[in-house]
């Protein structure tokens, strides 16, 4: 049985992870441009593959969310 | 107070009757009344989508070339809402897609029980968004756009709320739609910021004064980072790599129908969006997002193609061919940025509307195998379909030639269209990506000719049955597949209006 405290971690995981994967990958990115005097496309595409990055990790915790969703009312009996 | 044009309401006959029919279902929806009535729904939304037909092609046809008619001027003096070619012929596109998707859902519902007034209701305000999307030349008006389309599609793809796919792939669609959609308001404000307005000709002008000042450096981050936010949301509407997780579980959870409309018109009405802001908008800018759209449409073909080989789902497989598709289209966006001409833009079109046909016929096919109890998506199903039913087996090689682009097909003209626009612009590397891509695509589309053909059937299965309207819908495709590939003149002709640049 899933307590609802442990639930509520999947949640706030997701208030550090998505801001958090769009920095790393900006920072990188920015990294990346002064590295080969590109500015500003490396520190763009950084950006862009750090949304990407912070909305598979959405998609995939929502997954997860679903499918503990399931097991639990499996377990429940309903 | 906003200006109207004096002809706003026959300019904007589309749309009015659209919403009209929209209200009437929603009406007849709160009736309780029997599954027979709820039919009469299905063909009044049938006769509904053909009128509205017959009114885009009337209003195209009094646009004269090059045409752009403002319809809403805001308070500011500021264009909201035009009417032109370009806007015409997506709304052709749009509407033709829910046309078929009501033809194809009158077995969908009749099998799974599943008649509501609302299912219809949905389908007719997500058009209307659509057309608000292709007509809207502010960025604000197309967010309203967007979101009457999205929020629709976000119920009609939870439609068959009892089944569990259908609630988690739409749950899924949904929440990251509304992420999206915070984004591209975030990404619209820092434009604003940057430019003072929202008005996509204003933005043009300040981003043309701004290079002329001081150069591509004056263009500043503030504004490359607001178009970068912007294009995420389209990216993900439009279902392109690396925004495209939520496809194939939205689509295998949604109803077979649904799944058909939702990989066609809200498709085509993100590229209309896509198209109106990057070429009408923001064409200064093209050297900086024609390398980025590169790249994402490199990706997209790429992982599109290698992903639906590995399916034995078929509306999964035909998620990831979506998926792919969308990269071929976002070659001749791209095209048109580069070469900063009409012709990538009518490639795209074109494109769209043969997809349309060759899509929804290929979904209509696996909605045609579906029988109580299974829903006929699975390769097996698939399994001597020859035997069983020989014109079907014949038709779904028809959409699936011309999906993988085949001669004589629709598809081969389509990819064609957009391959010279890619030359054309010196764009090589998309070229030579699209065709080796599409001749990877061939061995997915040729695993289910292998199933129909080659593949023995169970020998219990019953013959299925298509229904009087999924019949009309699927021979209507095959034909138009093969027609426009045998003589594609007209159709070519017709895809040309869709001009946003002067020349």
């Amino acid at each position: 049985m899933v307590t609802p405290w442990r639930r509520l971690g999947v949640y706030l995981d997701l208030v550090y992870v998505f801001p958090g994967t769009i920095g790393v990958g900006t920072g990188l990115g920015y990294l990346a441009d002064r590295w080969l005097d590109t500015s500003p496309y490396g520190t763009l595409l950084g950006f862009l593959l750090g949304l990407s990055g912070a909305f598979w990790y959405l998609f995939r915790m929502l997954g997860i969310v679903a499918h503990r969703g399931r097991r639990d009312g499996e377990d429940d009996g309903s | 107070m906003p200006v109207l044009h004096p002809e706003f309401w026959r300019l904007l006959s589309p749309e009015w009757v659209l919403v009209c029919f929209g209200t009437l279902f929603l009406l007849l929806s709160a009736l309780p009344v029997t599954r027979g009535a709820r039919r009469a729904t299905g063909v009044m939304a049938l006769f509904g989508f053909a009128v509205v037909l017959v009114l885009c092609a009337q209003t195209l046809a009094a646009l004269s070339p090059g045409m752009h008619v403002a319809v809403l001027t805001g308070l500011d003096g500021q264009i909201g809402l035009t009417v032109d070619g370009f806007s015409q012929v997506f709304k052709f596109i749009f509407v033709l897609g829910a046309l078929f998707t009501v033809l194809m859902s009158f077995k969908y519902l009749d099998v799974e029980k599943a008649w509501t007034g609302e299912y219809f209701t949905f389908l007719t305000f997500a058009v209307f968004g659509m057309m608000v999307m292709a007509s809207g030349v502010d960025l604000l008006t197309l967010w309203v756009g967007l979101e009457t389309m999205a929020l629709s599609v976000y119920v009609l793809a939870a439609y068959m709320r009892r089944q569990e796919p259908s609630v988690e792939g739409a749950t899924k669609y949904f929440l990251l739609g509304a992420f999206s959609s915070g984004l591209y308001l975030y990404g619209t404000s820092l434009i604003y910021g940057a430019t003072g307005t929202v008005q996509l000709g204003s933005i043009r002008l300040a981003l043309l004064d701004r290079l002329a000042h001081g150069g591509p450096a004056a263009v500043g981050f503030p504004l490359a980072a607001g178009l970068v936010i912007l294009s995420v949301s389209l990216l993900f509407k439009a279902a392109l790599v690396p925004f495209h997780w939520w496809t194939p579980d939205a689509y295998e959870g949604a109803a077979t129908p649904i799944t058909a409309f939702m990989s066609v018109a809200p498709k085509a009405a993100a590229f209309a969006m896509l198209l109106r802001i990057f070429v009408a908008g923001f064409l200064p800018l093209a050297p900086m997002w024609t390398g980025l759209l590169s790249l994402v449409a490199i990706l997209t073909m790429a992982w599109g193609n290698i992903a639906a080989m590995l399916q034995n789902n078929v509306k999964r497989m035909l998620a990831y061919s979506s998926i792919a598709h969308a990269g071929y289209a976002l070659v001749g966006l791209v095209a048109a940025g580069k070469s900063q001409s009409n012709q990538g833009i009518a490639a795209v079109a074109f494109y769209l509307l043969v997809y349309a046909f060759m899509n929804l016929g290929a979904f209509g096919l696996v909605l045609y195998l579906q029988r109580e109890g299974s829903a006929g998506d699975q390769m097996d199903d698939f399994d001597g379909l020859i035997q069983r039913s020989p014109l079907m087996a014949v038709l779904m090689i028809f959409f699936l030639l011309s999906l993988g682009g085949i001669p004589p097909m629709a598809g081969f003209l389509g990819k064609l269209m957009i391959f010279y626009s890619a030359l054309d612009a010196h764009l090589y590397l998309l070229a030579v990506v699209l065709a080796v891509t599409s001749v990877i695509s061939l061995y997915y589309y040729f695993r289910v000719v292998y199933h129909m053909f080659l593949k023995e059937g169970a020998h219990n299965l019953p013959t299925p049955s298509a229904g009087r309207p999924l019949g009309w819908s699927l021979a209507l495709c095959g034909v138009a597949v093969l027609a426009i590939g045998l003589y594609g003149q007209p159709f070519l002709h017709w895809a040309s209006q869709a001009v946003l640049l002067g020349r």
